[in-house]
């Protein structure tokens, strides 16, 4: 089956005279697959999702969705290409507008993108989705917790219905009890709606468990991609088993199993 | 949800509030009542002190009531403070709100091109100005406007640039959302402060800068009457009448303080980082 | 036993009618690490900070803090400086912040050691590329003349180190010191703070948020939830064989516990979570301050707060707490002898 998204030979930097951010990436992302892109600061991994929802423009190289090339997607059908490629960002405080309710910050793409208005029980449905209660609807975001504000931002992005979710580290903001809470819902979220996840993070645990495929980036490259088991168990590449180690030096199983 | 009813009133806003009250009253009144005209003479009663029977704070050289002088005065430089301010306030918050989404080459542009402004000697241009088109009130709004569009533009790009760098404008982007609609519908409403605060504290300068061309000769010209023209007309008497300087001097000092404090409190009450966060 | 070099006794910290940290009883020996771990609102920080005297003006602290047999407590901050500046270092979550940025490195680790005693220009220098040759900067006379944001995080928060060790502290208090940083410069900052206390015979309080990379760092383990301290004990023992449920529910919602010979098993599955969020501030339950988000909570559990038991290793306040793992005996139901000083 032809890859949904698929990237060969992306090149990117902010102008002529900035320094490459990513350097010649390949890679393809099959239909419902869950992709998990790791690496450190400065690796790219934030800039690549960027580019492939179309945020940014690729400076070189191509990039196809559903076959087609993004920028002929956004020439042509950019509302259709939008709706189908979301983005859940980090800060969940910083991800909704602090002077709107929720109410208005929910309803926002779909105003945008579909040209409609939204009736209250449709919000409501996609809170109920995400776990929220709707009274959530009539606060401002000051008024709920980190893990509420992701809830929202989540159900935000999926009133269009999309066919990609990109979500750029979506809980390293939160405390420990909630991110397993917002993990569950996104891993849920793929299996009842089919969604394919393409997950950014600097976690290689919370990524090896939600993603069967890992992406390794370092310094704008792709160091190393493949199953997760092979990439955590038999990492090829010395940078990638370097991160795996460290990784593990903290863990909670490396501890368990060592005492 | 819990910190927001115990929000503290800052006393700076009440004080600010109450003497810009004052200010604006004076002003308001002028229109429809002022315990004399204010081109009356009372020439018996020249030099009259404060507290004189008729004449509370007493009269000028002329014999010509000070606290009508005072009240028409304060008149004028709201009518100047209150033109000439809301003229800059669109175009500036405009451009600076341009500049602020531009790339980078306009944005540095334009940028250097406000601080250029800033730099500027504003007085002096307001002479030049008033040389070419003659003194009066238009010439001095017309010099206030033009001074505080950059000013105002300034203070607008590094808000709006915080702002245009947060997720949810990322997000309206991503939703397909333009610029325009993005400066309107997220980043306006939340420099919103900002440009209130900032507006309460031109507010106080175009009212010394009024009182400053006036003084000099090329603001208001009689019968109009303006603070500053008030003291002009009392520097030759300073020595017998001190009061008739000392009079004008505190009215205005208060009054520019109370534009001062009422900034601050705006500021204190409006800045949306004002909720509080747990210290873990 | 040893005597302890730390002794707290009944610390409450408030801000206003808030009372953000209550501990009965937290003790540290000479040369032990302690790590303090909490999610936010846990007032992990706020504990570490009113040990070395940095609290927030706004805070109050009441109890009793010892450290080598002087009481903090109450101390002005004049003689608070004298003590943090002799026996205490501290590093910080964000280096960049801590550091002077128009100041080079050398300089500000110079300033650091010139507090330490009358030392001649040559001494300071000398100590200063000993210090920096200690926390492992490479090339210290090259490095000493960058100013701090030519630095790597890394590098920044190894002079901020160097400058905590300056004058031979007896106690090294760490806040966050690696949150801010990639995992493999994380891991160096560890084995540095590590090496460090050991050769300068130093105890360690290591506050984070991570049970990893505190169970990585430290002997003892305080685990601390709505500014109580809910569970202490050896890092191990606290990893392995919880007793507190919150302790328990904290491990099993941490994605990397799982074992990782079964790690492509799980891969889509559910993690085992906790329940609701943590309150805010003053929106805690009565009695134990978990119990509204335990899934093992008992009716005794809102009745008052739980007394603190002794097992054989740990302390834990738990009204119903997990069973002990076989062979580490102690725990029996009901044993609340160890709520007694």
């Amino acid at each position: 089956m032809a890859p949904l998204v698929d990237v060969g030979d992306l090149s990117f930097r902010y102008g002529t005279h900035q320094p490459w951010v990513l350097r010649s990436v390949s890679l393809s992302v099959p239909r419902g697959a869950a992709v998990g892109i790791v690496g450190e600061s400065g690796s790219g991994k934030s800039t690549l999702i960027r580019v492939l929802c179309g945020l940014l423009t690729a400076t070189a190289g191509a990039v196809t969705y559903a076959g087609r090339d993004i920028g002929d997607w956004l020439a042509r059908h950019p509302r259709q290409f939008r709706r189908d490629n979301q983005l859940v960002f980090q800060s969940p405080a910083s991800s909704l507008d602090p002077r709107m309710r929720v109410r208005r910050s929910v309803a926002e793409p779909v105003r945008a993108l579909e040209r409609r208005r939204v009736a209250d029980d449709e919000l409501a449905s996609w809170l109920t989705l995400v776990g929220l209660d709707p009274s959530v609807l009539d606060r401002y975001p000051h008024q709920l917790s980190g893990g509420q504000l992701q809830r929202v931002a989540i159900a935000r992005s999926l009133s269009v219905n999309p066919g990609v979710l990109y979500a750029d580290e979506p809980t390293s903001a939160l405390d420990v009890s909630v991110q397993a809470q917002v993990l569950n819902l996104l891993m849920d979220l793929r299996a009842r709606l089919g969604l394919t996840l393409v997950m950014v993070s600097h976690d290689l645990a919370v990524v090896s468990r939600v993603c069967e495929q890992i992406v390794v980036m370092r310094g704008g490259a792709i160091v190393e991609a493949g199953p997760t088991a092979a990439v955590m168990h038999n990492p090829a590449a010395e940078y990638t088993r370097a991160l795996v180690d460290a990784a593990r030096a903290v863990s909670l199983a490396a501890s368990r199993s060592a005492s | 949800m819990h910190s927001r009813a115990r929000r503290r009133w800052p006393v700076q806003l009440t004080v600010g509030a109450a003497l810009v009250g004052v200010f604006v009253a004076l002003g308001l009144v002028s229109l429809v009542w002022t315990p004399y005209d204010v081109e009356s003479l009372d020439v018996a009663a020249r030099l009259a002190p404060p507290g004189t029977d008729g004449h509370l704070l007493g009269t000028d050289r002329l014999g010509r009531d000070v606290l009508t002088q005072i009240m028409v005065g304060a008149r004028n430089s709201l009518l100047v403070a209150v033109v000439s301010t809301t003229a800059a306030l669109v175009p500036g918050v405009l451009v600076g709100l341009m500049t602020a989404a531009s790339g980078r080459a306009v944005r540095e542009t334009l940028s250097r091109a406000t601080d250029v402004a800033l730099a500027l000697p504003g007085i002096l241009i307001a002479l030049v100005l008033a040389t070419a088109l003659g003194p009066g009130n238009a010439t001095t709004m017309i010099a206030i406007t033009a001074w505080f569009v950059p000013v105002m533009a300034r203070v607008t790009i590094g808000p709006a640039r915080q702002i245009l760098a947060r997720e949810f404008v990322e997000a309206a982007r991503a939703g397909g959302r333009g610029t325009w609609f993005i400066l309107m519908r997220h980043v306006l409403p939340n420099i919103g402060p900002v440009i209130i605060v900032q507006t309460s504290l031109l507010f106080a300068s175009a009212i010394l800068i009024e009182a400053a061309l006036s003084y000099l000769g090329v603001g208001a010209q009689r019968p109009t009457t303006s603070w500053g023209m008030v003291f002009n007309e009392a520097q030759a008497v300073v020595g017998e009448a001190p009061s008739l300087v000392l009079i004008p001097g505190v009215i205005m000092v208060v009054t520019v303080l109370g534009f001062n404090l009422l900034g601050d409190g705006l500021r204190a009450v409006l800045d949306p980082r004002q909720t509080t966060k747990a210290v873990t | 036993m040893q005597p302890s070099l730390l002794t707290i006794r009944d610390l409450t910290v408030r801000i206003g009618t808030h009372e953000i940290v209550s501990i009965d009883e937290l003790d540290l020996a000479p040369g032990r690490r302690l790590g303090l771990v909490g999610e936010s609102g846990s007032g992990k920080t706020m504990t570490a900070m009113s040990i070395v005297g940095l609290q927030p003006r706004e805070a109050t602290v009441t109890g009793s803090i010892v450290f080598d047999g002087r009481e903090l407590v109450g101390l002005t901050d004049r003689q608070f400086a004298d003590v943090r500046g002799a026996d205490m270092g501290v590093v910080f979550q964000d280096p960049l912040r801590a550091l002077n940025p128009t100041m080079r490195v050398g300089k500000q680790i110079g300033e650091a050691v010139r507090l330490t005693g009358d030392l001649s220009r040559a001494e300071v220098k000398a100590r200063v590329h000993d210090l920096m040759a200690q926390v492992q900067l490479p090339e210290p006379e090259r490095l000493a003349r960058r100013y701090p944001h030519q630095l790597s995080g890394g590098q920044r928060q190894r002079v901020l180190i160097a400058m905590a060790i300056a004058s031979r502290p007896r106690l090294l208090v760490a806040d966050e010191p690696t949150t801010a940083l990639d995992v493999t410069v994380q891991k160096g900052i560890l084995e540095l703070i590590d090496e460090v206390s050991t050769e300068n015979d130093m105890s360690v309080i290591f506050v984070s948020h991570s049970l990893g990379v505190v169970r990585k760092i430290s002997d003892d383990v305080a685990v601390l939830y709505g500014g109580r301290l809910v569970e202490m004990g050896p890092g191990a023992a606290i990893v392995d064989r919880p007793r507190h449920r919150y302790t328990e529910a904290l491990i099993e919602a941490n994605p990397d516990h799982a074992d990782p010979e079964q790690a492509e098993a799980v891969i889509g599955q559910p993690l085992t979570t906790i329940p609701g969020a943590v309150p805010a501030l003053g929106n805690f339950p009565s009695g134990c301050r978990f119990r509204d988000r335990c899934p093992h909570h008992l009716d005794e559990c809102a009745d008052e707060p739980p007394v603190t038991r002794q097992s054989d290793q740990h302390r834990y306040a738990c009204w119903n707490p997990a069973t002990a793992a076989v062979g580490t005996g102690g725990g029996s139901g009901g044993e609340r002898d160890g709520a007694a000083r």
